[in-house]
């Protein structure tokens, strides 16, 4: 598995460098604005970096891409755990990155709600990753099962992603937003400990999911 | 060994494999009891399938002229001299089979037929 | 003797096309061409083999491993270029080839080298900048380097030019003179393996439809012309006929017997003709079962 990895690192990386500078400019900006108590476009920048995510996989995520790694002698297990792995450290890094910048150039308010922004971006990433992954592999699939079905499955777990997505937005940049307005999902969703707790439970079930939907795959290309 | 196989040819490359073996062991080429090539270093060598030499060699066998030790391969056998002279007696005749009844059909007589074979030997072969 | 690979009771089933049951094996130090028209499960066959596609029913074994996606063992033994070549493209051949070493035990860079050099592939050049034929070419070596047990070809020497196809066969009857080695190729060029293959499987609409040694097939079909006076409904072990006057011009799947029953009945002129393996393979393919089943 790890030559994988190393491999697919090394394919990538001036993608991932490109990637990293400019998350990390969204970072920066989402901080410096924070500062500036200008917080109506300070979630465009997270926004911008889900963006990015999906630009990065639909480059990467190819049909060959996936033969070509089927093809090696890789148990299956290894393989759709590489994939996994591959995507969480890609976005530590990520993570990295926004919490330093926070640190260093956000303003005290934002530095409060930092450890919740920082953890429900965190699940937010984990969570779009793996709908991703499993999207591709049950969209890509040739195989006679029921479409129906498949095509419900990715539809409901994108509205998963766009509802959090949504909701991770800060409420206080919402026009005519009071404290006292921030509405009961985010405050339980994304300001609690419990809150934060599931959405990650619900993220790693996903990158499970994910796991298990590549191995049950019927066939390796579309 | 140096064979000259050909695709086209009406001969399967079997029988020209066995032929041409046939024809050095009767020329004497090939003495009793030089070794011949094993069954895939012939294939490699020319180009053909393992199947096709194995059949050729088991022709071979099967008329004598070679015969197998278990472990050591193909060798040519003892062939007394009588013995080549009426091996190549009949292969001529098998090979002057066809062509003669081809005359025939045309109309020539058998004479005619024994003077063109004169003339062949003559003109033909110096 | 572990046989190369066997099926057992295979079958894949599409919306419009279904795959088997296939019940073949393949022993080693044997070549097995897998004849068949485009669309007639060829490429799928071996995509199930390597684990590209699961199956719905039955089982596929190499040297005895069951092809199960869980294992890698069985993946050792073989090399596989397929349908569609994939490589980093970004990476040069070497980079490419240096990636896939560190997952084969038995990798020789030794021997990378001297393929390269026999097929004059350019091993510094980025894969995506590569020509077709030097992609196969490029294929082949990463197929070849690991020295696997089992080979699986498709069509391997499309796009390549005369020499190159010269020297992919003669790397090809090297791999072979160990005895234990086998080779699948599948194929509808049959000038290539027209002197490799030691046996033949025809496929047709996802039957194989014949099994035979090769040389049986070009030792007892023969094209044959004759003129017969008398009118004849059906010619012992034919399976062609046309007819001109008093002329006729049969394809025979088994000429002794054809022309036992022509000197049966008098006919003269008779002339025949060997068939080349594509000639013969047409006819076969043609007639499906039927025809198959005549040549017994």
């Amino acid at each position: 598995m790890w030559p994988l990895l190393k491999a697919e690192w090394d394919d990538n990386k001036y993608l991932l460098l490109v990637i990293f500078i400019f998350m990390e400019l969204n970072f920066l900006t989402m901080a410096y604005l924070d500062r500036s108590q200008a917080p109506l476009v300070s979630s465009l920048p997270h926004l911008l970096t889900v963006v990015a995510l999906i630009f990065f996989f639909n480059r990467r995520f190819t049909e060959k891409r996936v033969r070509l790694q089927q093809l090696l002698p890789l148990s299956l297990k290894d393989l759709s755990v590489g994939r996994i792995f591959f995507q969480l450290w890609f976005w530590a890094g990520a993570l990295l990155l926004c919490g330093l910048s926070h640190l260093f150039y956000g303003s005290d308010s934002a530095r409060h709600y930092l450890v919740w922004r920082l953890l429900a971006l965190n699940s937010l990433l984990i969570s779009t990753n793996a709908v991703y992954l499993i999207s591709y592999d049950l969209w890509t699939d040739v195989s006679e099962k029921s479409n129906s079905t498949r095509v419900a499955i990715i539809i409901l777990l994108w509205i998963y992603i766009f509802l959090s997505g949504h909701f991770y937005i800060e409420p206080e940049s919402w026009p005519l937003a009071t404290a006292d307005s921030i509405p009961a999902v985010n405050r339980i969703f994304y300001f609690t400990p419990w809150g934060v707790l599931l959405l990650h439970l619900i993220s790693f079930g996903l990158c499970f999911g994910s796991v298990k939907v590549y191995q049950r795959r019927r066939t390796y290309f579309t | 060994m140096l064979l000259n196989l050909t695709d086209i040819s009406n001969e399967p490359l079997q029988s020209q494999i066995s032929r041409q073996i046939r024809a050095k062991i009767l020329a004497g080429e090939l003495k009793a009891g030089t070794s011949l090539p094993s069954i895939r270093l012939l294939a490699r060598d020319q180009h053909v399938s393992v199947i096709t030499v194995q059949r050729a060699y088991e022709a071979l066998m099967r008329e004598e002229l070679i015969h197998s030790r278990r472990g050591k391969g193909f060798f040519v056998s003892e062939i007394a001299q009588k013995e080549k002279k009426e091996l190549a007696k009949q292969r001529l005749r098998e090979n002057l089979e066809l062509p003669v009844k081809a005359a025939m059909a045309e109309g020539l007589s058998s004479k005619e037929i024994h003077e063109s074979v004169d003339f062949v030997i003559k003109e033909k072969i110096k | 003797m572990t046989k190369a690979f066997q099926f057992i009771d295979v079958v894949k089933t599409y919306p419009d096309f279904k795959l088997g049951p296939l019940n073949f094996e393949l022993a080693p130090g044997i070549v097995l061409g897998y004849i068949g028209p485009n669309g007639s499960g060829k490429t799928t066959t071996l995509h199930a083999l390597v684990g590209l596609i699961k199956v719905d029913r039955g089982q596929m074994e190499i040297f005895g491993r069951k092809n199960d996606p869980n294992k890698i063992d069985w993946k050792f033994d073989i090399g596989y270029v397929g349908d569609v070549h994939v490589f980093y493209e970004g990476w040069s051949g070497a980079k490419n080839l240096k990636f896939l070493s560190q997952f084969y035990p038995d990798w020789s860079d030794k021997r990378v080298t001297e393929l390269a050099q026999r097929f004059n592939v350019p091993l510094n050049k980025k894969a995506k900048e590569l020509s077709g034929g030097n992609r196969v070419k490029l294929a082949l070596i990463s197929a070849l380097a690991h020295s696997p047990k089992l080979l699986l070809l498709d069509e391997p020497t499309s796009g390549l030019d005369p020499v190159v196809r010269s020297e992919v066969l003669d790397v090809l009857f090297e791999i072979l003179e160990d005895g234990e080695r086998a080779i699948f190729y599948s194929t509808h060029i049959l000038s290539d393996i027209n002197r490799l293959a030691d046996e033949l499987a025809f496929l047709d609409n996802g039957q194989i439809v014949l099994r035979t040694a090769k040389d049986d097939l070009t030792e007892n079909w023969r094209k044959i012309s004759f003129r017969l006076n008398e009118p004849v409904t059906k010619f012992e072990a034919v399976v062609n006929h046309r007819q001109e006057g008093t002329d006729h011009q049969v394809i025979s799947a088994n000429y002794q017997i054809t022309l036992r029953q022509l000197s049966e009945l008098g006919a003269e002129n008779i002339q025949e003709n060997r068939m080349t393996i594509d000639e013969i393979a047409v006819q076969i393919l043609k007639g499906g079962k039927d025809v198959a089943a005549v040549k017994g």
